[in-house]
């Protein structure tokens, strides 16, 4: 099959409304989805097998209870088909329909644990689901992955080069977990961390917003690279998939002294306070962090948001698709209102900082919400 | 307003620069003196590197980048970089440019990089890794109306899906993960037949002949690419062949390949100067841009 991709011009096929007045644009969130696969493991299951000095608890210190994990049938590659799929069945559009696809995982599993290089991924993704006509690229980011994603295409779609497009991610982590259980001998461990990731597929479709409907504000997305190496993931030298060094510690400590004011400079551009937010959704990292987090930020705003999502309980940490897949979940359970103010915050290895506000609209309606 | 290119800097294997990090952190440095330009400024660094040390996953390797060109190492206030990597096999470089491209037409940086370069992950232990280690950086800034890039278009096509790839493996007999790269004979036609007919495609879309094109620089891989697709498109004497010094290089060609043509002057001379990339996929990256 052969197709052609635009990346300027911006002339595309079917509209389903003609576009109000010229650049620059907005865009927003047009449908969601996520996939988890059916197994599960509990943390009692997976601390089972960790011989630690002293006594640990895992779950106590994180919250999370189980994660999902991949089945040898099962890989970032699968996972992200089935989110694109997911997504789509909440969205008005076809495959055919999207005009730029981004896959953002920084597992690239296809075929069981084998990782590939190239072709990208999202030129598999893309021509399984049927889009074939849309431009394709793979990003990483480490767990600020779909939300890099969403910023390059809120650029694609703010200039008029495209009306609509996917950002995908299908994380299958969990090989992290089995490397790191042999390994971790004592809390101080720099493979702790690994043994809180979850697998997950998610997609988002953003497209060109109209008058009276949500207008993404992507800002202060940024690297503090002097930090670039406290959290590094690898490809497994003796096992199959990957493995990950972590010092959580320091990440907390940066996170928490410089993520306050970059998030006030966010909120400014926003338009709204700390106070106004209604659903916070941060990086799903463990319960103790996030507390901690909403502590320090209520001391330096002096208010604290409405409501601050944890999803990690049944989750883990899903890396670069936990905001999506939170989203997509508490959409389902009638979590949001059209008006609310939402906050997604990006924390991942890098270390990367960034902000995404959106005012909820009519996505609601879509997964069932009544007034 | 187009975006013009700044600068490049070029770098091969030293005694004490073997790694793609090291290698692409020398050409990303190289470039930046050579723009005399401040590394704080520089507010987006795109990775389009492949095949990197230890087949690192996380962080983005961009972010190595970052600190070891000094740029917005900390968060100092109103100034700050962002980092990210961008693979999309051969056709990476040109694919980080065109976003460069929107987030300067956007003004959300004045300076963004493009950095690229590959090298064994594990030197000696993989299986059929063709490409010679070598990196490469180009730095963009806002141009003049007409001037710098005005289109980018990249095309593909899945008959050849699997004629090239590059995984990571695990190896059950020798109990470890390795980079495997394979090749399939047909390639090298597929992706000049391939990088032939989307030359039409975009000249006309362009509204250019062939005979307007001054400087045509390309990907260098598979061997023996460049004179092929030069005696299919009758450009021979516009393109620049760098594999004769480089050898086998992968994401950073194009921009090795503007290198030496801006070494030459060949560069500065053309107006009409046409970047092609040709990958795994098989795709197609082509961009158009015009010196004033």
């Amino acid at each position: 099959m052969t197709t052609t991709q635009e990346s300027t011009g911006a002339k595309r096929r079917k509209t389903k409304t003609s576009p109000p007045e010229g650049p620059p644009f907005t865009a927003r969130f047009e449908s969601v989805g996520a996939v988890v696969p059916p197994g599960r493991l509990t943390t009692a299951e997976l601390m089972a097998g960790v011989k630690m000095w002293g006594k640990f608890d895992l779950e106590g210190l994180t919250g999370i209870r189980e994660r999902r994990v991949c089945s040898e049938k099962e890989d970032s590659y699968t996972l992200s088909v089935d989110a694109a799929r997911e997504c789509l069945r909440y969205s008005s559009y076809e495959a055919s329909d999207l005009e730029m696809i981004i896959c953002c995982s920084i597992s690239r599993y296809k075929g069981g644990l084998t990782h590939l290089y190239e072709p990208a991924l999202s030129l598999h993704v893309k021509e399984t689901i049927g889009a074939h006509g849309a431009l394709n690229f793979d990003i990483a980011n480490a767990c600020a992955g779909m939300l890099t994603g969403v910023m390059i295409m809120n650029d694609f779609i703010k200039r008029g080069v495209i009306r609509r497009g996917m950002v995908i991610s299908g994380e299958c982590i969990t090989s992290l977990s089995r490397n790191a259980v042999p390994r971790v001998k004592t809390i101080l461990s720099g493979q702790l961390a690994s043994l809180t990731v979850g697998d997950c597929g998610a997609a988002v479709i953003l497209e060109r917003s109209e008058p009276g409907k949500a207008s993404l504000t992507v800002s202060s997305f940024m690297t503090l690279a002097r930090w670039s190496d406290l959290c590094i993931g690898n490809a497994c030298k003796a096992s199959p998939g990957a493995e990950m060094e972590t010092d959580a510690r320091k990440i907390h400590q940066v996170a928490i002294s410089d993520m306050p004011p970059i998030i006030a400079r966010a909120l400014k551009e926003a338009g709204f306070s700390f106070g106004e937010i209604d659903h916070l959704i941060p990086h799903q990292t463990s319960m103790r962090a996030i507390y901690s987090g909403d502590k320090h930020l209520k001391r330096y705003f002096g208010t604290r948001p409405g409501n601050i999502i944890v999803n990690m309980q049944e989750y883990g940490n899903t890396a670069s698709t936990s905001h999506f897949l939170a989203l997509y979940r508490f959409l389902k359970e009638g979590a949001f209102k059209p008006g609310q103010r939402m906050v997604l915050l990006a924390l991942a290895s890098g270390l990367v900082i960034g902000v995404v506000t959106f005012k909820m609209d009519e996505l609601v309606y879509k997964y069932g919400y009544k007034d | 307003m187009g975006t013009k290119i700044e600068a490049v800097g070029v770098a091969r294997p030293g005694l004490f620069s073997r790694g793609s990090i090291d290698l692409e952190a020398k050409a990303a440095r190289r470039c930046l003196k050579a723009a005399g330009l401040d590394p704080n400024r520089v507010g987006i660094l795109i990775n389009a590197g492949v095949y990197r040390d230890r087949d690192i996953g996380e962080p983005a390797i961009a972010a190595f980048l970052q600190r070891r060109v000094g740029a917005n190492e900390e968060f100092k206030g109103d100034t700050y970089s962002f980092s990210f990597d961008l693979t999309n096999g051969g056709c990476g470089v040109l694919n980080a440019m065109m976003v460069v491209d929107g987030f300067i037409t956007s003004g959300i940086t004045q300076h963004g990089m493009v950095v690229a370069g590959d090298a064994e992950s594990w030197p000696g232990k993989s299986e059929g890794y063709p490409f010679r280690t070598s990196a490469a950086a180009v730095l963009l800034k806002a141009g003049g109306e007409g001037e710098g890039f005005t289109a980018f278009r990249t095309y593909t096509d899945t008959r050849h899906l699997e004629a090239f790839s590059g995984r990571i493996v695990w190896n059950a007999e020798r109990k470890r993960n390795q980079l495997v790269v394979r090749q399939d004979p047909s390639f090298r036609e597929a992706c000049v037949e391939c990088a032939a007919a989307r030359l039409e495609d975009f000249l006309k879309e362009v509204a250019l002949d062939r005979e307007d094109l001054h400087l045509v620089l390309t990907s260098q891989y598979p061997p023996g690419f460049v004179s092929l697709f030069g005696e299919r498109t009758g450009l021979t004497n516009r393109l620049v062949d760098v594999t004769a010094e480089f050898g086998n290089i992968h994401t950073a060609a194009v921009a090795v390949a503007l290198d030496r043509a801006m070494a030459t002057g060949k560069f500065q001379a053309a107006v009409n100067v046409l970047f092609l990339a040709v990958g795994a996929g098989i795709t197609t990256s082509l961009a158009l841009y015009r010196n004033p």
